[in-house]
């Protein structure tokens, strides 16, 4: 099932109807969705926020596999840049010392069982799956 | 995403701020002004009731980080309730669980204060 999204924040909306729509059909467990909104909707922010200027759309593919799902995300004319690559994120800082910045992937590569990144000629695949294991 | 947000002024000094609905980073700029405002006034302890919160990305979580250490520069209390289990699954990846005041229900988070 795929969805081609309109690369602005105001596409939440559309993201997260398409995704519970799928769930629906395919009866998804309560342990998949909330991992699968907030991987997709984490990285499709990212996606808006670092290329505001791109106007090119977004590709969402979300496919059954096994009990879970696998999630594609295809984004073009970008630059390189791996998400699935560890970052330094200290959670154990004391608050003050805390960085928000790079939670946001932190959260993402805990909350998947796998993430790929795949990266040619300026377009970027991220694709994730997520069990109910 | 739809957000309501709503603050109640208690008898011990304290401000409830109940919000409902997700957020996200299409409203967490609305959480974050409505806690300015809070930080603003005179209340010794503000306590977000996240109870109807069904969901919340990084941009949120940012929010109440960035509103924890304003209580710390304004010696306020500053803490959270109803959070619901995958909500708190989320603090819990991003060890946050220990480093907020996280009460089950409002009651008791207002103790206290």
């Amino acid at each position: 099932m795929e969805l081609e999204i309109v690369r602005r924040i105001d596409s939440l909306k559309d993201i997260y109807d398409f995704i519970e729509s799928f769930f629906e059909s395919n009866g998804t467990e309560e342990p998949v969705r909330y991992p699968v909104h907030f991987v997709v909707e984490e990285l499709f922010t990212n996606m808006v926020k670092y290329n505001p200027g791109n106007m090119n759309t977004i590709l969402l593919d979300i496919d059954l596999e096994g009990d879970g799902v696998k999630v594609m995300i295809t984004d073009y004319d970008v630059d390189d840049f791996d998400v699935s690559k560890k970052r330094d994120v200290d959670v154990s800082a004391p608050l003050q010392e805390r960085k928000v910045g790079g939670l946001g992937l932190h959260l993402i590569r805990h909350m998947v069982d796998k993430l790929d990144y795949h990266y040619e000629d300026r377009q970027s695949r991220i694709t994730f799956t997520k069990g109910p294991g | 995403m739809n957000i309501e947000l709503e603050s109640s002024q208690k008898g011990n000094g304290a401000v409830t701020l109940t919000i409902k609905g997700e957020i996200d980073m299409s409203s967490s700029s609305k959480v974050r002004a409505h806690l300015t405002d809070l930080f603003k006034g005179n209340q010794s302890a503000i306590v977000v009731d996240l109870s109807d919160v069904s969901y919340i990305d990084s941009s949120g979580i940012a929010t109440l980080v960035e509103g924890l250490q304003w209580s710390h520069t304004s010696n306020k209390k500053f803490r959270l309730t109803g959070l619901a289990p995958m909500v708190k699954d989320v603090f819990e990846i991003a060890r946050l669980l220990t480093v907020f005041e996280v009460y089950d229900s409002q009651e008791e988070a207002l103790k206290g204060v």
